[in-house]
């Protein structure tokens, strides 16, 4: 096998080896794993038991001045297939819930 | 296992009385193939409100007819045993980095549970009120976005039960499919050592990888794109109808997956256009039912996109002549590209000077529509009503240079020498 054909080989073998070594080394980003478990079966376990006193169907309010994004968006993930609005004042009809 | 029924119905179709030495490619094939025709059954099961099954059995039947297309069967060749350690110490690698990334985000990474799951648990929860997930009143969710992943999730749910196992498992399929076709596809046709480099170089790619285990969309886009330009390549060199009528309904799924598959549904046909006029029939008739799937999701179902929406006439002069924004643009597309793999373009580059280049007119049409799909995205962060576009660049482009990377490693190794062509002549 000429040279340069074998240093072809081993720069894109190399490469793709170093690439794998730092999907198994390097976990970083996972680091918050048992964190992001955490909230998630928190929020599961809060919008689960909301969820149980709730109508199957229609819509849910998010009464707060400013949202929380992950609030708003993690109660509609679990609330589906009710719809989750956000508004700042409570309504008079519809269920609603507030920031914990 | 029942949940992902459609690929496995769909590869022992294939493999039933099939050629021997193309087992993998039909197995690759048969994930987007069952996964697509699910997809595509679950929706008309929806809107008509008829039972799925005759739909599913339909579709599977009619995705079997046009997976049994005329391909070739690769010639066994001996592969050296220092590759095959080389792509199975990097498989060990990626599964375990797949494992751990869906032990540590079991529902997916944000857009996996705010956009995609979260569509899917409407479809699978809201009975006759599925159409709710297209609510005005949570315009974050993007509703507008085409619903292949979440129709096969919900599709996985209804045998399963709602686990995070079903969109894990999907993830997985493409994610590993991708891999698989990537490898397949240069087998048939440039050898088995040129398929198992390609794949070294997609498997060895952390973002990739990452992006399989948070349930992105992206994946089974990318696996869509790849597998389109796999079969018009097959075409190329064993010119079949049946082929171009698989690749156009691939082309379709891809539309059905992302909006950017629309784009590259005008960048195929396009080329086509240019290229080779007589086959575009063949491909519009592939294209028919994904496309009208999506016309009637988009025509009567969903909001206008949100980039859409939002762009006023005078916004989009103002942004269309800033001179300093293609620049900034221009600016970041160069900064990602290289830091794709990272370093990926760089080592290809090296790789393809060090072993030689060869002329391939598939490998142009492939280069072609990636430069077409690179320009959409241009066009699109151009005309972003994001106050910062260094921000929308920044929460997207990395995912859409990684939707076209299994494709564009299709094209280069099309047009790189294959080493062991130059070690035998030595």
């Amino acid at each position: 096998m000429p040279a340069r054909v074998r240093i072809s080989l081993v720069l894109l073998l190399g490469f793709a080896l170093i690439g794998g070594a730092r999907m198994v080394a390097d976990l970083r980003p996972f680091a918050g794993g048992h964190r992001e478990r955490d909230d998630l079966a928190g929020a599961r376990q809060r919008f689960e038991t909301l969820a149980a006193r709730l109508p199957t169907e229609g819509v849910v309010t998010y009464v707060a001045a400013r949202p929380n994004p992950y609030t708003w968006y993690r109660a509609q993930y679990f609330l589906a297939p009710r719809i989750v609005r956000h508004a700042t004042k409570p309504p008079d009809t519809s269920p609603w819930f507030e920031d914990e | 296992m029942l949940a992902l029924l459609g690929p496995v119905l769909v590869f022992l179709a294939l493999r039933w009385r099939g050629a021997q030495g193309r087992t993998l490619f039909d197995a690759a094939l048969a994930v987007g193939l069952g996964l697509g025709a699910t997809g595509c059954a679950h929706y008309v099961a929806l809107v008509t409100g008829l039972p799925i099954l005759p739909w599913e059995v339909l579709a599977l039947l009619g995705a079997v007819v046009v997976g049994r297309a005329a391909l070739p069967v690769a010639s066994p060749e001996p592969i050296p045993h220092w590759v095959v350690v080389t792509v199975g110490v990097l498989l060990v690698c990626a599964l375990y980095r797949f494992v751990v990334g869906c032990w540590a985000s079991p529902e997916g990474d944000w857009d996996a549970w705010a956009i995609w799951n979260l569509r899917a648990r409407f479809l699978h929860r809201g009975g006759d009120a599925w159409a709710e997930t297209f609510s005005p009143l949570i315009p974050w969710s993007h509703p507008d976005y085409p619903l292949l992943v979440p129709l096969t999730v919900a599709r996985g749910w209804s045998f399963a039960g709602e686990t995070p196992l079903v969109p894990q498992c999907v993830g997985g399929l493409f994610t590993f499919g991708t891999v698989a076709l990537l490898v397949a596809t240069l087998t048939l046709l440039r050898g088995a050592t040129q398929g198992l480099l390609a794949g070294c170089v997609l498997l060895g790619t952390v973002g990739f990888i990452d992006l399989g285990h948070a349930q992105y969309a992206d994946v089974p886009l990318g696996y869509y794109l790849l597998a389109t330009a796999s079969v018009l390549v097959l075409h190329d060199r064993h010119p079949s109808r049946g082929l171009l009528v698989l690749a156009g309904f691939l082309a379709g799924c891809a539309a059905w997956t992302k909006n950017e598959g629309a784009l590259f549904v005008v960048a195929v046909v396009g080329v086509r256009l240019l290229s080779a006029r007589r086959d575009v029939p063949a491909l519009l008739l592939g294209l028919l039912l994904p496309l009208a799937l999506l016309a009637h999701f988009k025509l009567t179902l969903a909001p206008p996109n949100d980039l859409v929406a939002e762009a006023s006439r005078p916004a989009l002069f103002a942004r269309l002549s800033d001179l300093w924004r293609y620049l900034e643009i221009a600016g970041w597309f160069v900064q990602y590209l290289l830091l794709l793999g990272p370093g990926a373009i760089v080592v290809l580059f090296a790789y393809g000077l060090l072993v030689g280049w060869r002329q391939d007119s598939s490998a142009v049409r492939v280069g072609l529509v990636l430069a077409v799909m690179l320009a959409g995205y241009f066009v699109v962060y151009l005309n972003s009503p994001w106050e910062s576009v260094a921000q929308h660049i920044a929460t997207s482009l990395d995912r859409l240079l990684l939707q076209l990377l299994p494709m564009a490693l299709l094209g280069f190794f099309l047009v790189v020498e294959p080493a062991e062509v130059r070690s035998g002549a030595a």
